[in-house]
């Protein structure tokens, strides 16, 4: 059972970097496509396959090195 | 496949418009759907504020840049924030209810929620799919 992992930073400004992973294929563009219509304009965009694996444990680490806010 | 995107954040939406200046803390006029600005000129407006200081504030639907814009007489301008910081922080948080409200209708869950010290949200969200 494969599992869809979104991460989001939302700048200050209101600007969002967004990596989509765990995708196959194109579907990936599919996932998001109705989430970035709804946000603004797309200007950067790039695809990715292995380089994430290295990020991932890089996240976590930061994530829970931070105390979790909530609205 | 995997992708990387960045996105320049546009208030294309009145419910997360409406529900980020809720959350923000910002009263929504609900009566008046105009700005009155300086010398008593009326500009009318889809949402309309008064924020602390009798600052008057709106948004407005522009046909050419298909987004809400804000709508202010900068004379008179006395909020606590400067005008450009109170549209970063509207269109920050218009992005976070946008990103909630869209996940959550595609099955997503949030499994982290980050505020980050150079004043970014960070959001990680899944969903299995068997």
């Amino acid at each position: 059972m494969p599992q869809k992992t979104l991460r989001f930073k939302i700048h200050q400004d209101g600007r969002v970097e967004e990596t989509v992973e765990g995708f196959t294929g194109n579907s990936c563009n599919e996932a998001t496509k109705n989430l970035e219509n709804a946000l603004g304009k797309v200007t950067v965009k790039k695809k990715t396959s292995d380089a994430f694996i290295i990020n991932q444990n890089e996240n976590l680490n930061q994530l829970n090195n931070e105390s979790n806010v909530t609205f | 496949m995997s992708h990387f995107s960045t996105i320049k954040t546009q208030l294309k939406e009145a419910e997360p418009l409406i529900n980020a200046l809720n959350k923000l803390g910002y009263p929504i006029n609900q009566d008046e759907k105009f700005v009155k600005g300086f010398k008593g000129k009326f500009t009318a407006v889809d949402i309309s504020m008064n924020l602390p200081g009798e600052t008057k504030v709106g948004f407005k639907w522009d046909n050419n840049s298909n987004s809400y814009e804000l709508v202010t007489d900068l004379d008179l301008w006395k909020f606590e924030i400067p005008v450009e910081r109170f549209i970063s922080k509207v269109t920050q948080m218009y992005a976070y209810q946008t990103i909630i409200s869209k996940t959550k209708e595609d099955g997503y869950q949030i499994v982290e929620q980050t505020n980050k010290n150079d004043g970014s949200i960070e959001l990680v969200l899944t969903k299995w799919v068997s």
